[in-house]
């Protein structure tokens, strides 16, 4: 079935979005990961100001884990309605960075100035802004834009943040074996195989926004030999990098098929001209899923999209091992097709559903047949049986991604209760 | 400069507020958004949405739908919705969205009422107030569009209605602890607006007896029932958490700022005087605040700047209000007790369920009466 045949339920513009806590990572994805307002103080050692209406910064508090500290180095210009329908403000931000900048005791390594719905309508210019800004406070100032209303477009706010986080590097000298990670502002789980297959393959040093330390680390990103990108959301940034710094980049997937990884790492190997020897995680991720099946048999999964997976791809990889999936929870997009066609094919009984439809007010647990839930809505809507967030910290990825979720799968349902 | 936080995040805005005040009324809510206020409303500033979910919809705006003003799409998704939700009524809330391309709140109104065939209230908020505004703007409307004329009967002599009682202001807790208050006190049947009341506790709200507003939200629809119904209404909240009031003793004989929502703050320092020995407590607020006969000026902040200033030429030695306005006191240094406000810094709050009972407050009759402005203040619209 194509995107454009989808039963309506499944298209969110043809409804109202229900508002659930299992919709809140649509809704307000900063208290749920990484919004914009979380993901673009990445940057080590940079502040935020926030020119907005307070209604736009009310959740900056909440912003869980990292975020707390992050919270502390975001600043607020208010806008009133004068300002929304006119405009005036924007004279007001170059002063407003120039005060958040002398409020510290040190100066910040930049000033994110972050922009919502009222400057996409009135157009502005944030270039501008940021350039007048930058000239006034005499710190680098780069804009990002918190534009719920483009989120399904082209360039959503995650993508164009992806894209503002590297935009002050600035060319230098090439490190001839040097990789970059983008796509992620967590790092990769420390147990990961990519690190260990790119040691040995001579890639190094295999660089990570979110463990740059300082700016100097961050600017050596710049000499990067190619980038690896790990989530499609970064391919704007990868793309513009190419462009802006003459750094090409290669994309491998987030998958848990163990075949799938092995694939995408042959492929990277070729790419690279290196042989990347991957059968030892192969067998033990393979390892791992056994475990769990032997465990536990044929346990009935119910899969959300608030988690570290993807959970079209997550269903193809528990299906693969003979476990069930009874429901996923995901508005799926043109990239879900095949998936999904695969998913028709060996598991026609699984029930997909929106988060986003009015219709899941009535989704009641009760006779779906799950016996484990996986992701932040899934488990939600399942209170009553066992399941995981699977959210880790550290991002999951490859062999090892599908280890720890095996693991982590494993002790909660020895426990019959959440993690 | 205006409008600049260095030290504070924002206090809960307007949308909030008529979110809050609507919860729990099976309204079909549609907030004017792209998703983000929603997320903001539901998950971050109403406390219940987690455990009692509530037909609260984001309109999912898109940039071209605010760009060509595409209001029938949002109409056309409206009466979809109202087919598969029996709601006995629909709301829809601004937010900055509709602010800035200037929507035609009551056409739209009119639009929705035709498509769906129920009443639709409509609340042109902007997101750029606190949320005090929104509370006053829902139950006012709310009053305004559904409470019929009635007989005040025998039965409904010993009704009491609350307004202004919102999550935001008080916990769960403190609300069931106030209910039952009064109703220990002769009250059958107490009705907190916005916190536990039904469509039919609207809808008969002309019947009650007498009405309290909690806050100075609560003063706008208690100013309303009051013109359209003759209930004579009262200010203030009758009983403080013991474990408040124990904290509060130590500052006995000294100056006090107290910072909250202007009731609130007031019933503070009216504990704090009562203590004797020199106490001298001031209320003050981020929010709205009305003339009393206590206060005639009550003391009200904008901006970072104007707490600490307050409290430098004040003289105060000591400072009630919740933890994170601490840090705008700035240079100041004096004693601190942190007095938890949900709107401020969106933490809740449970108490230990020990209560004592404000001064004056014994008979559940407060004197304080707030003075509302002449009554086309109260229009929002």
């Amino acid at each position: 079935m194509k995107p454009g045949a989808w039963p309506e339920e499944l298209d969110t513009r043809k409804h109202l979005v229900f508002s659930s806590p299992a919709a809140l990572a649509f809704n307000s994805p900063g208290a749920q990961g990484f919004g914009v307002k979380k993901a673009a103080l990445s940057l080590p050692g940079s502040v935020m100001l926030l020119v907005a209406p307070a209604c736009c910064g009310r959740n900056t508090a909440s912003l869980g884990g990292l975020g707390c500290e992050r919270a502390e180095r975001t600043y607020y210009l208010l806008l009133d309605d004068t300002d929304i329908v006119t405009g005036r403000y924007l004279k007001r931000v170059p002063e407003a960075v120039q005060a958040v900048c002398r409020s510290l005791a040190e100066p910040p390594s930049a000033v994110m100035i972050c922009t919502t719905c009222v400057d996409a309508l009135l157009g502005t210019d944030e270039e501008r802004l940021c350039r007048e800004s930058s000239a006034l406070a005499g710190v680098p100032v780069i804009s990002c834009t918190m534009y719920a209303l483009t989120r399904e477009g082209r360039t959503p706010p995650m993508t164009l943040v992806r894209r503002s986080l590297y935009s002050l590097l600035k060319p230098r000298e090439r490190e001839k074996k040097s990789m970059n990670v983008l796509g992620f502002f967590t790092p990769l789980q420390d147990s990961c195989e990519l690190y260990r297959l790119c040691a040995a393959a001579g890639i190094a040093p295999v660089r990570e926004l979110s463990r740059c330390r300082d700016m100097e680390e961050y600017g050596a990103m710049a000499g990067a030999a190619f980038s690896l990108v790990l989530n499609p959301e970064a391919e704007l940034a990868a793309s513009t990098m190419a462009k802006k710094l003459g750094i090409p980049w290669i994309e491998l997937a987030l998958t848990y098929q163990p075949e799938k990884i092995r694939r995408q790492y042959q492929l990277f190997g070729q790419t690279i001209g290196c042989s990347m020897d991957s059968q030892q995680d192969y067998d033990a991720a393979v390892s791992a899923l056994d475990s769990l099946y032997a465990g536990f048999g044929a346990v009935n999964f119910s899969l959300g999209e608030v988690a570290a997976a993807t959970p079209y791809d997550l269903a193809l990889a528990l299906l693969q091992k003979g476990f069930g999936v009874r429901e996923i929870f995901s508005v799926p997009g043109a990239a879900q097709t095949r998936q999904i066609a695969r998913l028709a094919e060996m598991s026609p009984e699984t029930r997909i559903y929106s988060n986003l439809s009015p219709s899941m007010l009535f989704y009641r647990p009760e006779g779906s047949g799950v016996d484990f839930a996986v992701g932040r809505d899934a488990c939600w809507y399942h209170q009553e049986c066992p399941g995981m967030e699977w959210c880790p910290t550290e991002q999951p990825f490859g062999y090892a991604g599908v280890a720890s979720f095996c693991r982590e799968a494993e002790q909660a349902l020895s426990g019959g209760s959440r993690s | 400069m205006k409008g600049l936080f260095l030290k504070l995040s924002p206090f809960a805005p307007d949308q909030s507020g008529v979110v809050s005040a609507l919860y729990g009324l099976g309204a079909l809510i549609v907030i004017c958004d792209a998703g983000g206020c929603t997320g903001n409303v539901c998950g971050f500033d109403e406390p219940r949405w987690q455990k009692r979910p509530e037909p609260v919809f984001s309109a999912g705006l898109r940039d071209m739908d605010a760009i060509l003003g595409r209001d029938d799409r949002l109409v056309a998704r409206l009466a979809d919705a109202a087919k598969q939700i029996s709601a006995p009524f629909a709301a829809v809330v601004g937010t900055p969205v509709p602010a800035v391309i200037g929507t035609d709140f009551r056409g739209l109104q009119r639009l929705c009422e035709k498509a769906i065939g129920r009443p639709v209230l409509v609340f042109p908020t902007k997101g750029s107030s606190w949320y005090d505004r929104g509370v006053a703007m829902a139950q006012t409307t709310l009053l305004e569009r559904f409470a019929a004329p009635a007989e005040k009967d025998a039965g409904e002599e010993k009704r009491l209605d609350i307004f202004g009682a919102v999550p935001m202001d008080l916990s769960l807790d403190y609300a069931a602890a106030l209910k039952k208050f009064f109703t220990a006190r002769g009250w059958e049947k107490v009705v907190l607006h916005g916190m536990g009341a039904g469509m039919e506790d609207v809808r008969t709200a002309g019947s009650a007896a007498r009405a309290l507003a909690v806050s100075p939200a609560g003063a706008a629809p208690a100013d309303w029932l009051e013109k359209h119904f003759g209930t004579p209404w009262s200010a203030g909240v009758p009983i403080l958490p013991a474990e408040l009031a124990h904290q509060l003793e130590r500052l006995r004989g000294s100056r006090v700022l107290v910072v909250h929502q202007q009731f609130f703050a007031h019933e503070v320092c009216s504990y704090l005087n009562s203590l004797g020995g020199g106490t001298d407590a001031v209320p003050a607020s981020w929010f709205r605040t009305l003339p009393t006969p206590a206060d005639p000026s009550p003391l009200h902040f904008s901006d970072e700047d104007d707490m600490e200033a307050a409290l430098q030429d004040g003289g105060f030695q000591a400072l009630v209000c919740d933890r994170l306005l601490f840090r705008t006191a700035g240079r100041w240094k004096g004693d601190c007790i942190d007095l938890p406000h949900f709107a401020v810094s969106g933490r809740d709050v449970r108490w230990s369920g020990e209560w004592v009972c404000c001064p004056d407050s014994e008979n559940g009759e407060k004197p304080l009466r707030a003075d509302m402005p002449d009554s086309g203040a109260v229009r929002f619209l």
